[in-house]
């Protein structure tokens, strides 16, 4: 591939074509299964001992186990992949601004 | 070649005027590549070139650091010291597409500088927005140059987007693109940031008795909880709230929320004026520096050291150090910088 910042005209079109064909042979292939949700792992040293706490969320919409995972970082806050600008002090309000913000992907509720 | 001046989209109307023109060409151009290479639900479509960027930064956004690790620690463009050095690199490669469509080399991303309306009480009517320029909010955008009109082809429209998980999908049909300005926490941010704001992350100085000069870009662990500039211009610290680039993200709510932020033209006009504020710390307080060197070990830190290879994908000679001295008498330079 030529250089992302290249100042030729055509190479630069070129460039994107050929960033296109990269992304697309580096997506997973298709039936592949996804991998599990990983947990967050946090780790620290402490008056000479090795921490680390592991959390994984489970939660669940309309009684349907939700697929998008939640991210709990070293600081105790929470973040989603689907709201990457967004850090939450409440796991249930990170929840809460996913069903608002992909209404088409929790579809019914009352 | 002499560089191009990249200038505030409001103080220069040819700026706009091409800016604008140009996404449209892009949006209509095909890349030659299709919905279903990338696994996405749904028909097969083919991909603009411009929503090549819309994938390229939803993917890399999915792409831990280290490989095989968790993207919500650290990934190849966010919550890492790539933020800058990647986000410059896109906006170079989409600046030269520009170019090209536009058959003009002398173009330059225009930028929108959000801290004049923050200072301004971020009025939802401020002159970025009014139909001459961006256009305002809606479900769909309704005014402007992207507004969206069912019955016309030719519409701007969104046609990749993500999941909730942050999966690419697409739309059941092509939509309209949405704004939906300033909504309170914790679904947006009220505030757009202000100068004093800007001020705090230029000014940013590290503690401790001996801090090194490449201490004040970033420092271990280097993700969301590292202090320094980068993590104060991304928007992660101080950790009480939203600021800077995620808090722009976050007020201008909608299709600026997910990954696929892309989507609206503005994001160009945003990251262009996040370009401009390193710019200004390197060019009035840091020089040239970057963290972390090459010293760092390549577990778990590959990827983000200043000689690593950025991406995905994997483009020739690309590394934060050559992003890093981008900006200079050869490429581009900031009509003003803060």
């Amino acid at each position: 591939m030529a250089s992302a910042t290249g100042p030729e005209k055509t190479e630069a079109v070129a460039a994107t074509e050929s960033l296109g064909s990269e992304l697309a042979e580096s997506v997973r292939p298709r039936g592949e299964t996804p991998p599990a949700p990983a947990p967050s792992v946090s780790t620290a040293r402490h008056e000479g001992h090795e921490i680390m706490v592991t959390t994984t969320y489970e939660v669940v919409v309309d009684g349907r186990p939700v697929t998008a995972r939640l991210h709990v970082d070293d600081s105790g806050m929470v973040s989603s992949p689907g709201l990457p600008y967004h850090r939450f002090a409440s796991a249930l309000d990170a929840v809460r601004v996913l069903v608002s913000t992909y209404p088409g992907d929790f579809r019914g509720g009352t | 070649m002499a560089p191009v001046t990249r200038k505030n989209v409001l103080r220069d109307q040819k700026s706009l005027n091409d800016y604008v023109r140009g996404v449209g060409l892009l949006k209509q151009r095909p890349s030659g590549r299709y919905t279903s290479e990338f696994n996405i639900p749904g028909p097969m479509e083919p991909i603009s070139l411009y929503d090549i960027f819309v994938l390229w930064h939803i993917l890399t956004g999915d792409s831990a650091i280290p490989p095989g690790g968790d993207p919500m620690r650290r990934n190849q463009a966010h919550r890492g010291p790539t933020f800058l050095p990647w986000h410059r690199r896109m906006l170079n490669l989409f600046e030269a597409n520009l170019r090209f469509v536009l058959n003009d080399s002398a173009f330059a991303l225009p930028y929108w500088d959000w801290t004049a309306d923050g200072d301004s009480g971020s009025p939802f009517d401020a002159p970025v927005w009014r139909p001459g320029c961006m256009g305002g909010q809606g479900d769909p955008v309704s005014s402007g140059p992207f507004a969206f009109h069912a019955n016309d082809p030719n519409t701007f429209s969104v046609h990749i987007e993500t999941d909730a998980a942050g999966n690419p999908s697409q739309p059941d049909r092509p939509r309209g693109l949405v704004r939906d300005f300033g909504r309170s926490e914790p679904d947006g941010w009220p505030t757009l940031p202000t100068s004093g704001d800007m001020k705090a992350a230029l000014t940013y100085r590290p503690s401790g008795p001996h801090p090194k000069p490449e201490d004040g870009y970033d420092t271990l662990t280097y993700d969301v909880d590292s202090d320094g500039f980068r993590s104060r211009v991304e928007g992660w610290l101080p950790a009480s709230r939203p600021w800077m680039h995620n808090q722009v993200h976050m007020w201008v709510g909608g299709d600026m929320v997910p990954m696929s932020s892309p989507n609206d033209p503005v994001f160009y006009l945003h990251h262009c004026n996040v370009d401009r504020i390193w710019e200004a710390r390197i060019e009035r307080y840091d020089g040239r520096v970057y963290a972390p060197d090459m010293t760092a070990p390549a577990d778990p830190y590959l990827g983000i050291r200043i000689d690593d290879q950025l991406g995905p994908p994997a483009a020739a000679g690309d590394t934060p150090r050559r992003m890093l001295g981008w900006v200079s008498s050869e490429h581009y330079v900031y009509d003003t910088l803060p």
